[in-house]
């Protein structure tokens, strides 16, 4: 069945998506890109294997090393490339650093509650998988609801009134 | 979603409807605020780079999203709160 969406979302994407479209002949900073995916990468890993294994022990130092390190040669690499990997005025645009700063904090609250009350519940309160899933349902219904008055509101007063609240 | 985080921190284990409410808030204010931002960024940045602007915020949710899980799984396997440290733990 995955497989047939996946056909699916093959034919519908060649439909839907524009043939001829404005192209920008900048080259891709791909070391840019493998120093951010590592500094990210290495920060998981470490947060995850120090827990389990202690926060001294030889791989989470290397991961915390590998972090660190590649956050330092993105900097640079930021600094001295022609076309660095992220645009400098999307890095030096403050709206739009806050903008991305507070997608990052929003989806960490949104993923450890999701991921964590079901554990709470099963651990602590006994419930079964399917009691759980009657728990996490209304916050799945609004977010439907929600995700639909939002974008309906947001195009009639702006995207500020909706984000306040 | 800050009341609401609040909430399921103070009164997740103490109430279940509690905790049902305060996650459904959380679905909302998510929403609330999920779907406005990334039309927001259209306003932010020049057309030229917004698909890269785009993709970076939606990188920013995933590695958010990546990284909440990552700090909860530890302290759960740190404090193993209830048992559900080791809960997480064999999870894990």
């Amino acid at each position: 069945m995955i497989t047939a969406f996946a056909v699916l979302v093959i034919h519908v994407a060649t439909k839907v998506f524009p043939r001829d479209e404005s192209r920008s002949d900048d080259p891709l900073d791909i070391p840019g890109g493998v120093f951010l995916g590592a500094a990210i990468a290495g920060s998981l890993f470490a947060i995850t294997e120090g827990a389990g294994s202690g926060w001294g022990s030889a791989p989470v130092l290397t991961a915390t090393g590998i972090s660190a390190l590649s956050f330092v040669s993105l900097v640079v690499r930021q600094r001295t490339a022609h076309y660095p990997f992220l645009p400098a005025e999307l890095v030096s645009n403050w709206r739009y650093v806050a903008l991305v700063t507070m997608s990052f904090m929003m989806m960490s609250m949104n993923l450890a509650a999701l991921i964590g009350l079901p554990l709470l519940l099963t651990r602590l309160h006994d419930l079964a998988i399917a009691q759980v899933g009657f728990v996490l349902l209304p916050g799945a219904t609004l977010t439907a609801v929600f995700g639909i008055l939002s974008g309906r509101i947001g195009d009639k007063v702006g995207a500020r009134i909706p984000v306040r609240v | 979603m800050l009341i609401a985080t609040l909430g399921i921190s103070s009164y997740a284990t103490s109430s279940i409807l509690l905790a049902t409410v305060f996650m459904a808030m959380m679905g909302g204010g998510f929403a609330l605020v999920n779907i406005p931002s990334a039309a927001v960024v259209t306003t932010l940045v020049r057309t030229q780079v917004l698909s890269l602007a785009m993709s970076v915020n939606t990188m920013a949710l995933f590695a958010g999203g990546s990284f909440g899980m990552a700090v909860l799984t530890a302290i759960l396997i740190t404090r193993g709160v209830g048992g559900v440290g080791s809960r997480a733990q064999s999870l894990a």
